[in-house]
């Protein structure tokens, strides 16, 4: 849904490594209720620009505008404070650790007694068995460690997460690029319905044919610059391909 | 809860100090059969004092290891602390003064392991491997390889409070442990820091993009592994009056050892206190009973080795099972 | 010209007064922090000095030793000693393949070698030829334990706590007062008790609960006395059951005073330290050498002299 105002507004972002300059002068935003594709070649800048979306370092130069307000954003806690939730492949969930502590990492709801605060763990397996079969995953208990299920059923319980902390923004890292086709078109699926429940999402990958199905814009990067920004209805998958393969061509 | 085999299978998922617990079982009926007096309350009593200490480091190791580091310097802790107070002792200071001394200096020790670890980036492996020999250094040089034995007029009572007897053969220690071990446990299993330690263990980068603060509860835990290695120094100390500066040499694997049989993870992420208190268990009652069911004396140390390595491919081999 | 000749007169006489100057090195396992080693080098430059304030030569004594155990090190400084050219060099023998080739060469080189604290076990055409020994016999002091306690009572059933196992030291101890034990139709057998007390205690524990008749027990150093001397205690043992100590710290010594041990066997280190530098200087001066090796030990401190024993420690003798 194209806003006024975007939901969250990246202007002039340059970041250098060194010698290496990651990003210059990127122009990014992602509006309300938006699924964002953001795609480009391996050193396009990316992971950079999502980085510094998250707090994990500052940009160099440029402002962040988030809900219209100017933000610095220090760390990951503060982005994640402010409704930025990001699900990275791997470092979304811990495996040995059951679902119920995997979803209320860093947020976990406690029961006082007295002056010492535990855990509510009944709150915690209700709220879970909830958000399970909301997305439509059964398991035997929300005790079981994380390691029991697919790929597919992380990616959507890190969706569900956010979703259930009311996140603004969701980065999805790619979320499909290790699943099953039919694992895969449930998560794509449960984006969409994420971004109905008034969710936005960035969506970094390289399958071009996966972002395309959801997505409403697409941002292609290329060597630290933004290429261009196109509307789904402007553009077909394969154009996309041909542009981060060679470049973009204003003249078509 | 266990109504079928099923569940039976499912529950060992969430409980990996079951291999522990029955490991201890089957050698402790093992024991009591080949050996005549060994369930009298003053050998019991016996194997608790000799699990009471090894299971106070042990508990500290836990708690390390379960957020995915190593200690190896718990014994020159041990070492370096019972040497404080005994020296402090010696000089006239009060008991409690050098008591906390002796632990104030080994949660520095512990900061110190948990700062170069952190910040500098090393394998804790390596860092407490090189403390370790550090301290044990400092430790023969300070002291130029003596003995310091301290004897009191009677017994202090800070002294009774660490490791009296109570109860005929029974110490105080005991309760030390348990009460440390369960407090441990309560906190790692029921809280939001014990929520933290599993997540630095399992997924250090996924927990820190959670906002986990995985550095400070990496050295928190440090800390907490040396100081209960320290308290087990005094508490030793508090027995025997003397302290030679080879004390709690090679302690550190036996702690680490009983830790794995008790289902805690080498690579971190699970394991819980329970196991721990089973595994030392286990450990502590091995020796005692392979004397008093007359074993060839020079077996010992193989027969320790053969129960670690057995009770290890055990543990491992049931968790596979559980998570297929 | 005369005071030419007076001059040269006075250098002579001078020299004369002056006399020979002597270096003989201790290389040694043994760390300069460790306090049995600081009493040899007491010994060492004890000799050295009366040496040469008794007589117009000047004795130096230069002790040599690894700070931590380390058969490398320990050859490293033999090899530096050697290559001082010193007038004799008394050596542990702790690892006689090792110190093999160092040790004839310097023979070769005309240095006089004795060997202290220990010996090169092989058979003398085998060993290497150091002139001769001075030290304990590990053995021979289990023996003499054992005699001990033998003359005080012949005990039901006797044990050796023994807390390193495999030193092969320990091993001899305990070897020969088994021996000596079972000739005098006394059960006799080693324990492993290891180094932590909490552990020893309770393996103890266990043995005694096996064997409640024991009333012998031979330690073999004070890692091995803290926990019997503490079990005995607390299980109210003490004096009961006889004890044999090795070595000599506080505890030690605090249970001979109290009755708890019957006698501790030393092997005054001192003198290992005092005769070979004294030894060495006689051989190079005059020839002179002894017959046979000359043993320290067994020495045995007991209710008798305990209490001297004690203060001469403070002063670094013990």
């Amino acid at each position: 849904m194209n806003d006024r105002v975007p939901l969250v507004q990246m202007i002039n972002i340059s970041k250098n490594f060194g010698t290496v300059q990651a990003l210059k002068n990127v122009d990014f935003d992602v509006h309300h209720q938006e699924v964002m594709g953001l795609v480009g070649d391996n050193g396009a800048g990316k992971s950079t620009l999502i980085k510094i979306l998250t707090g994990v370092f500052p940009p160099d130069t440029g402002e962040i505008y988030f809900e219209g307000k100017r933000v610095v954003i220090r760390s990951p806690k503060e982005a994640r404070a402010m409704g930025i939730e990001t699900v990275y492949q791997d470092l979304a969930l811990i495996p040995l650790m059951s679902v119920s502590r995997n979803f209320f990492l860093g947020r976990e709801p406690v029961a006082c007694f007295g002056p010492f605060r535990f855990l509510d763990k009944r709150k915690m397996d209700r709220v879970v068995l909830d958000v399970l079969s909301q997305i439509g995953i059964s398991v035997r208990s929300p005790d079981e460690p994380v390691a029991v299920l697919s790929g597919g059923e992380r990616q959507s319980v890190a969706i569900g997460r956010a979703l259930h902390f009311g996140a603004k923004l969701l980065i999805l890292d790619e979320p499909t690029s290790a699943l099953s086709v039919r694992e895969t078109h449930k998560v794509l699926d449960y984006i969409l319905e994420a971004k109905e429940r008034g969710l936005s999402i960035i969506f970094i990958t390289h399958n071009i044919y996966h972002v395309y199905s959801v997505a409403d814009r697409i941002t292609i990067l290329e060597h630290g610059r933004k290429v261009v920004t196109l509307q789904k209805s402007e553009v077909t998958a394969e154009e996309v391909i041909e542009i981060v393969r060679s470049g973009y061509n204003k003249k078509r | 809860m266990l109504s079928s085999p099923r569940s039976l299978f499912f529950w060992l998922r969430y409980h990996p100090e079951f291999g522990a617990i029955v490991g201890t079982v089957v050698v402790f009926i093992g024991f009591s059969l080949t050996a005549t007096r060994f369930l009298t309350a003053d050998s019991l009593a016996s194997i608790l004092t000799v699990v009471a200490e090894l299971g106070i480091v042990s508990a500290g190791i836990t708690f390390l290891m379960i957020c995915g580091e190593f200690d190896l310097s718990v014994g020159s802790v041990l070492g370096t602390s019972a040497m404080i107070f005994a020296l402090t002792s010696k000089a006239g200071w009060p008991p409690f003064v050098g008591f906390l001394v002796a632990l104030v200096a080994s949660a520095f020790i512990g900061l110190l392991n948990g700062v170069v670890t952190v910040k500098a980036g090393i394998p804790s492996f390596i860092t407490t491997l090189g403390t370790m020999m550090f301290w044990r250094g400092i430790l023969l040089a300070v002291t130029g390889g003596f003995p310091v034995t301290y004897f009191p007029k009677g017994l202090p009572f800070l002294f009774f409070v660490l490791n009296g007897c109570i109860a005929g053969q029974f110490r105080v220690s005991a309760l030390w442990f348990l009460g440390l071990a369960g407090l441990l446990n309560i906190v790692l299993t029921k809280t939001r820091y014990g929520n933290a330690v599993y997540a630095t263990g399992g997924n250090r980068e996924a927990a820190r993009m959670l906002g986990i603060a995985t550095n400070r509860v990496k050295i928190i835990n440090f800390v907490i592994s040396a100081m209960l290695a320290g308290l087990a120094g005094c508490i030793q100390f508090a027995r025997f009056f003397s302290v030679d500066p080879m004390r709690g040499f090679g302690l550190e694997l036996e702690a680490i050892a009983a830790a794995v049989i008790g289902g805690t993870h080498l690579s971190g992420g699970a394991g819980n206190l329970v196991g721990t208190i089973f595994g030392v268990f286990l450990v502590g009652m091995v020796r005692s009973g392979l004397v008093q069911a007359g074993a060839p004396a020079y077996w010992y140390q193989a027969f320790v080795g053969l129960i670690v390595v057995i009770a290890v491919i055990l543990n491992t081999s049931l968790r596979r099972w559980a998570l297929r | 010209m005369k005071r030419l000749g007076a001059l040269i007169m006075v250098g002579f006489l001078g020299l004369g007064v002056i006399g020979a100057e002597y270096t003989f090195y201790i290389v040694s396992h043994g760390g300069p922090g460790d306090p049995f080693w600081g009493v040899v080098m007491k010994g060492m430059q004890d000799a050295a000095e009366m040496l040469s304030k008794g007589t117009g030569d000047t004795v130096k004594a230069i002790y040599l030793g690894p700070a931590i155990y380390s058969i490398p090190e320990l050859v490293n400084m033999l090899n530096s000693a050697i290559a001082a050219r010193p007038n004799g060099i008394a050596c542990t023998i702790t690892d006689p393949a090792a110190l093999d080739e160092p040790l004839r060469r310097a023979i070769g080189l005309g240095i006089p070698v004795i060997a202290i604290n220990v010996p090169d076990p092989r058979p003398s055409a085998e060993r290497i030829p150091y002139l001769f020994y001075v030290g304990g016999d590990e053995y021979l002091s289990g023996i003499k334990a054992a005699e001990r306690m033998l003359a005080v009572r012949k005990p039901a059933r006797a044990v050796v706590f023994i807390h390193e196992v495999g030193h092969v030291g320990l091993e001899l101890r305990a070897k020969g007062f088994i021996e000596v034990m079972t000739q005098a139709g006394v059960p006799a057998e080693k324990l492993a008790i290891g180094t932590d007390p909490t552990q020893a205690v309770d393996i103890i524990r266990g043995y005694f609960s096996k064997y409640p008749d024991v009333d012998a027990i031979f330690t073999l150093g004070p890692l091995g006395t803290l926990p019997t001397v503490t079990f005995l205690k607390e299980q109210g043992l003490a004096g009961k059951v006889m004890l044999g100590c090795f070595d000599l710290d506080e505890v030690t010594l605090h249970a001979i005073e109290g009755g708890v041990a019957l006698f501790t066997v030393t092997q005054q280190q001192y003198l290992q330290g005092y005769l070979p530098i004294v030894w060495l200087y006689l051989y190079n001066k005059y020839g002179f050498l002894p017959a046979n090796d000359i043993l320290t030990g067994p020495g045995f401190v007991d209710g008798s002299n305990v209490k001297m024993v004690a203060e001469l420690i403070k002063k670094g003798y013990w």
